[in-house]
């Protein structure tokens, strides 16, 4: 471990160097003779899910990982949380290593798995909240004024009585954080926290989030294919792809360093010409009196003055591209 | 170390009894039954024979009667879960907080017992009242060493049976394993429905050198007064010795499986 390692760590609640973590997986062909064969000769390759990744996470950072399935995000989530021990490099979070799952590092963080229940399945939420209390030595007033506070921000004060299996998955979701965060921890890991999740649930998991980021200042990273999660709750993303990380900074850089266009939406008070647009851009939606045109992001606002001034614009739009498309872009360009 | 989370992780499974209440009641009734089948079969052999081996008529029925007690108490356990938690990747949520993965089974372990326990005193009730069996009691000393030897065992077993489910670590399906190493093996081996006195010999002196006889047959022996406080004591002194060498491995293969486990699905 390297001087400047050390400083790092000191400095930010989360510091990886080089962390390497690879699998060794089984091959077999298809087709019953192939299973025969495997019975004493089973071919393995090694597969590196994590390819020497470097990043630093200051306290009260809310980062995004994201990526395309198999893009070793939540097998990065879960060495950052000690679930998975590190093939190489290292790794520590609020002064510890998290592979040793020391208990004072346990207490400190809070995990969340869009896929997994911490809560216990037969009973009702309540019992884990009950058991939790008592494995992180929260004092009776704590647990109290906690569970209070999340039942008013989460409304859950009419399910946490019910089985958790009777619970709908939002429902189940609002308990699951809940259970997860009553220890207050410093560093929270979130893995696909809304998948399943409808528009009005995803919407009230997010708002949890960011409060929660915001009023106790606790480090979350999460990991979503949910660009909605992504867009409203990261100041920072981490874009990873093959193991590697491809771009970390903020999001509105990482549409401009990949996206040369920007997208003006136009109304117009009569019907235009198609041909009177298209000379300014490529024309990607139109119905005579509304247009959508791609325009070079280095000649965006000369292109609307002129058609502002030349046209019976109504009204007018300008975006970036939408976030799904820049990520679409940086896969293709791989 | 604070207990108040244990006991809350017994008071939960617990709970969890009661929601699978009828699934528990056919749990112990098929206990009850494949009990009944072999005890008939023994008291057939015993009826026609007057002597069987060592053990006289009384001393028979014992050895089943008393065993159906130290079954309940040994034998059950809910280390079976931890092979599938394991390969589905569900242990993730335990080893991520700060509680020690193998008291949190122990306590459910105990609970499993006393509700076991709770059900069998009804059945022993059952049993004796149905086959009236003549069985004979220990004297002070072997009750004492009885329930030392039960004591061992149990916690013997619960190590066992842990290790037997860390296979699951190392293989895609811990199914097999645990079948035959955690139920084939127990069940034949630790005398359950054949004393090993009539094994053959060389098979005895094998069995002897593992640790299933001393879970089951050599505490049952000591209730029935076929072992002098000599051979007591030494039998009891292999089984703890069996006991330290079963915590060894399997904290050996809790400490290298945690680095294999690849928590998956999620």
């Amino acid at each position: 471990m390297g001087e400047n390692f050390v400083l790092q760590s000191i400095m930010s609640i989360i510091s990886v160097k080089n962390l390497t973590r690879t699998f060794q997986v089984f091959e077999k062909q298809p087709g019953l003779l192939a299973s025969l064969k495997s019975i004493y000769y089973r071919p393995s390759k090694t597969i590196t899910a994590v390819d020497k990744v470097n990043f630093q996470i200051e306290q009260g950072e809310l980062v995004g990982f994201i990526g395309p399935n198999g893009a070793g995000k939540t097998t990065t989530l879960k060495c950052l949380s000690g679930l998975l021990y590190p093939s190489s490099g290292d790794i520590q979070v609020a002064g510890y290593t998290p592979s040793q799952r020391q208990y004072q590092y346990l207490r400190q963080i809070g995990f969340v798995m869009g896929q997994k229940n911490q809560l216990w399945w037969d009973l009702p939420p309540q019992e884990t909240f009950l058991l939790n209390k008592e494995i992180y030595d929260i004092s009776d007033r704590d647990y109290n004024e906690r569970l209070k506070y999340f039942i008013d921000v989460l409304d859950i004060q009419s399910i946490i009585s019910i089985q958790t299996k009777k619970l709908s998955l939002g429902q189940r979701m609002k308990c699951e954080f809940a259970a997860a965060l009553l220890h207050r921890p410093s560093v929270v890991f979130l893995d696909e926290p809304t998948i399943g999740l409808d528009v009005v649930a995803s919407q009230k998991i997010r708002q949890f989030i960011k409060k929660i980021n915001q009023e106790y200042k606790t480090t979350i990273i999460l990991t979503s294919h949910n660009m909605t999660d992504v867009q409203e709750l990261c100041q920072r993303v981490i874009l990873i792809d093959k193991g590697q990380i491809k771009f970390d900074g903020n999001l509105s850089d990482l549409t401009s360093r990949y996206t040369e266009l920007k997208t003006l939406k136009f109304t117009f008070e009569n019907k235009v010409k198609k041909s009177d647009i298209s000379k300014f851009g490529e024309v990607i939606f139109s119905d005579g009196y509304s247009y959508t045109i791609k325009v070079a992001k280095s000649k965006y606002l000369k292109t609307a003055a002129t058609i502002l001034s030349k046209l019976p614009v109504t009204d007018l739009n300008i975006e970036d591209t939408p976030i799904e498309d820049v990520i679409r872009q940086v896969y293709t360009d791989r | 170390m604070s207990f108040a989370k244990y006991i809350r992780i017994a008071n939960n499974t617990l709970q969890e009894y009661f929601v699978y209440r009828v699934n528990f009641f056919f749990w112990r009734l098929q206990v009850f039954v494949s009990f009944v089948i072999f005890y008939s079969l023994w008291h057939t052999v015993g009826q026609s024979r007057g002597q069987v081996g060592l053990y006289s008529l009384p001393q028979l029925y014992s050895y089943f009667v008393i065993g159906y007690i130290v079954r309940a108490l040994v034998f059950t356990t809910r280390t079976a879960d931890i092979g599938g938690e394991i390969q589905n990747g569900n242990l993730s949520t335990l080893i991520l907080k700060p509680i020690g993965t193998i008291q949190y089974y122990f306590s459910r372990d105990l609970v499993d017992k006393l509700f076991n326990l709770s059900f069998m005193l009804v059945e022993f009730a059952s049993i004796i009242f149905i086959f009236k069996p003549e069985l004979v009691f220990p004297s002070p000393k072997n009750l004492f060493l009885f329930i030392i030897f039960i004591l061992l065992s149990i916690v013997t077993f619960f190590f066992y049976s842990l290790s037997v489910s860390f296979v699951a670590f190392w293989t895609d399906s811990a199914w097999s394993s645990r079948f035959l190493l955690g139920v084939v093996f127990v069940t034949l081996f630790s005398g359950q429905y054949v004393p090993i006195d009539f094994l053959p010999e060389s098979l005895k002196n094998i069995l002897s050198y593992t640790i299933y006889p001393y879970m089951y047959y050599y505490p049952v022996k000591v209730w029935l007064g076929h072992l002098s406080l000599e051979e007591s004591m030494y039998r009891l002194f292999i089984g703890f010795v069996m006991l330290l060498i079963t915590f060894f491995i399997t904290k050996f293969l809790w400490s290298s499986g945690k680095r294999k486990y690849q928590s998956y699905g999620n």
